[in-house]
């Protein structure tokens, strides 16, 4: 934990990792665990039931009228479908496969570079990049931002990726230009790696290496000169964010023919240490652990996701995601401690907030549940970087009130079109 | 899995620059030692005595809002200590002990409890215990009065009164080195410019205070006493007596920079700056009181919110065309 520099007076940096580290592969796991979203009002007609043959790269589909599908990492049988409910109170239908380690590939995906086979097969890549988005016609993006930075701080899994693996990335967006028709793209990557970077064919921007100059809104802002209007996504303003991982993926299915099962995530210890790793989408996260011998203590934290933006999970039963970046584990001694105090008004979270907004103010609001103020005092505008929560005096937690805010006009907003 | 260790969980972020509201108040109290001991010095027991009477009194009030309203209790966050220093540095050191136990309950409880307690108040409360006893008891704030029986081997009649009464000929009797290290009448810590300049400096480089509302204030005083200067040098001193003399640099690096009471925007901060150090001078030149460095305060106290709407516009946001 990085803390205030004793000249407080000059603002907390906080630097990304900018080391290479090699991938280590980790060997697949018994069992893979995947979680499918629900939907909503969906029918409960199930089309799973325990005891199905899967096999490596299948997809799987719960419901007959939902969307959502997952890709199965391993060849096996389902031996458990359970509920499961993620820490924003989305539910999820989860489904344990058993391996019988040998990889089966399954035969559906043709690997024919098209906009709906990657909407069909790949939005469970590694990445969980969505496709969708190119299909919407009211919104066309013209601009495709490859991230070779990595969001939160301490991970390095896309630039190492963009280091060793350039030509999948160069791949990537040949397939992305056919299939998308967008022809400008630019990779965005800290100084060191622009060497790399040249060889993929997309413009090479160097961002810096303070976090959190590697959030999708801050690249574009800094890259393009756009800024995305409060409360909207990079599409409405005619850009797309994909992560350097994503387009390797995109290469590596559509020049394969095999939907990528491996997802590279950095495992960060609680002495700092970074080890860069392969392993199965749906591997438990204690098997990751206890390969390195990383065992958590008592009131230790398991974060999926850096130390500023991942999320603190409860078990080490947890799969690896699609989108899982990094497990990174820290000590209780080291993790940052809320109380419930109020602010004070220092203004250090007002001074750090990269978009600007007045967050004593927003707080207030969204601690005692006037959210629509919340809203009025630029709760839009927030890319959830955590800065904020991390300078507090107070040590508020303001990032949380901000999800929670967030969360809950969200509600509103559906419940009053649900009642119109 | 029933055997594994509990894991904690929470929101992100997950780490913490290590900031908080004690340490804060602690380094601010550390920073009022130098100007606090050398007014001791010059002041001797009776000095300390109004100290730590006002530092306990504050905490005791605190603690007796906690228990009665039934909240956590709060003194171990400081605050309320430190409300109870800076009154006391700004007391004479010959004021009755009640006068001091009156101030330091006034600031805790009407000053910030019945708000609802830190980061609610909308003024200072150091500055209201102090203004309230400092207008109902006048005679025993007057520090002329105070100091009528001292002799402590520097001119004791207190400057600004002297200013008032006799215009800028009573500045002569100064010597401005004198004012600068303490060697004047005036409130037990507000009297040694040197040893609050040297607190300043460290709470600014450890950003503990913003620096723009204390340059600024300080730059509001000279300006607006070099104008009054120009204008009647007979009557009105330069800014320099100004700067030296009452609570001024008591004011700039210790009061105004409060942080609930003070804005947190880069402009809004000169503003209320400057507004501090104007609305002083106006007092002391054209007003009745001696020092009008506690009202300044108090009186941009009061605009904070309004000058704290200026502020740049957050990133992306829509501006609806009503
Ligand atoms: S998380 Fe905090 S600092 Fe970051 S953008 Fe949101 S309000 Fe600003
Ligand atoms: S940093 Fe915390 S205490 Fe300070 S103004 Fe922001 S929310 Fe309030």
């Amino acid at each position: 934990m990085i803390k205030k520099p004793f000249f407080g007076l000059k603002k907390p940096e906080l630097k990304y990792c900018l080391e290479s580290f090699p991938f280590e592969d980790i060997p697949a796991s018994r069992e893979a665990i995947l979680f499918l979203k629900k939907l909503n009002g969906k029918s409960e007609e199930k089309l799973l039931k325990v005891g199905d043959n899967v096999k490596t790269g299948q997809k799987i589909k719960a419901f007959p009228d939902s969307p959502e599908y997952v890709i199965s990492p391993v060849t096996g049988k389902i031996s458990s479908i359970f509920p499961y409910t993620d820490a924003l109170g989305q539910a999820y239908e989860g489904i344990k496969i058993e391996s019988d380690r040998n990889d089966d590939w399954d035969d559906q995906f043709t690997g024919e570079a098209t906009l709906e086979t990657a909407i069909d097969f790949l939005e469970f890549a590694p990445g969980k990049f969505s496709f969708r988005k190119f299909s919407d016609v009211t919104k066309k993006v013209d601009t495709i931002i490859i991230n070779g930075m990595d969001v939160d701080l301490g991970i390095t899994v896309n630039q190492e990726i963009v280091r060793t693996n350039s030509s999948r990335i160069k791949e990537g967006i040949d397939f992305l230009k056919k299939i998308t028709g967008v022809s400008n793209f630019i990779i965005a990557v800290p100084e060191n790696l622009s060497k790399e970077a040249n060889r993929t064919g997309a413009t090479v921007k160097t961002v810096s290496a303070t976090f959190p100059d590697a959030l999708p809104e801050m690249i574009i802002k800094n890259t393009l000169g756009k800024v995305v209007p409060a409360g909207q996504k990079p599409e409405d303003i005619g850009v797309a964010v994909i992560s350097a991982e994503s387009t390797a993926a995109v290469g590596e299915a559509f020049a394969t023919g095999k939907v990528p099962v491996i997802k590279a995530l950095s495992v960060v210890g609680k002495n700092g240490k970074v080890i860069n790793v392969k392993a199965r989408i749906g591997t438990p996260i204690g098997d990751i652990l206890s390969k390195y011998n990383v065992a958590p203590e008592e009131n230790d934290r398991i974060i999926l996701g850096g130390p500023m933006m991942g999320t603190a999970t409860y078990s080490k039963d947890l799969p690896i995601e699609p989108n899982t970046e990094a497990i990174t584990v820290q000590s209780e001694s080291d993790s940052a401690q809320v109380s419930d105090y109020p602010c004070i008004s220092c203004g250090e979270c007002v001074r750090i907030c990269p978009v600007r907004i007045p967050v004593n103010f927003l707080c207030r609001f969204a601690e005692f549940g006037f959210y629509e103020d919340a809203e009025r005092y630029d709760l839009n505008s927030c890319i959830e970087c955590g800065l904020c929560a991390y300078v507090c005096t107070a040590r508020r937690p303001l990032l949380q009130y901000i999800k929670l805010a967030k969360h809950e006009l969200e509600l509103i907003k559906l419940s009053e079109a649900v009642n119109e | 899995m029933n055997n594994d260790k509990k894991l904690a969980v929470s929101s992100a972020p997950h780490w913490h620059d290590g900031s908080r509201i004690s340490v804060r108040n602690i380094n601010i109290a550390v920073a009022a030692l130098p100007a606090l001991f050398v007014g001791i010095s010059i002041f001797g027991m009776p000095a300390l005595r109004v100290i730590t009477l006002s530092i306990g009194c504050a905490m005791i009030a605190e603690l007796v809002i906690n228990i009665i309203a039934r909240k956590k209790i709060s003194i171990d966050d400081g605050s309320a200590a430190l409300s109870g220093l800076l009154i006391g540095m700004l007391l004479p050191a010959s004021v009755p002990w009640w006068l001091v136990v009156i101030g330091a309950f006034v600031a805790i409880i009407i000053g910030k409890q019945v708000f609802g307690g830190i980061g609610a108040n909308p003024l200072n409360p150091t500055l209201i215990g102090f203004a309230i006893i400092m207008i109902s008891w006048k005679g025993h704030m007057d520090f002329d009065e105070a100091f009528l029986n001292y002799d402590l081997g520097f001119y004791m009649a207190y400057p600004l009164a002297a200013l008032k009464h006799f215009g800028t000929a009573a500045t002569a009797k100064y010597n401005l080195m004198d004012l600068f290290i303490g060697k004047q009448s005036g409130g037990i810590g507000a009297v040694c410019g040197l040893g609050l300049l040297i607190g300043g400096i460290y709470l600014i480089v450890r950003g503990f205070i913003r620096w723009e509302i204390s340059i600024s204030f300080l730059v509001g005083i000279f300006i607006t006493a070099f104008l009054f200067n120009i204008a009647n040098p007979e009557k009105y001193a330069f800014p320099l007596f100004h700067l030296l003399t009452g609570n001024v640099m008591l004011g700039a690096f210790f009061l105004a920079t409060d942080d609930t009471t003070s804005p947190v925007n880069f402009i809004p901060m000169l503003i209320f700056g400057l507004g501090c150090g104007i609305i002083t001078v106006l007092i002391r030149c054209l007003g009745l009181y001696y020092d009008g460095v506690v009202f300044a305060i108090l009186l941009m106290n009061l605009i904070n919110p309004l000058v704290d709407k200026i502020r740049p516009k957050a990133i992306g946001k829509v501006v609806e065309n009503a």
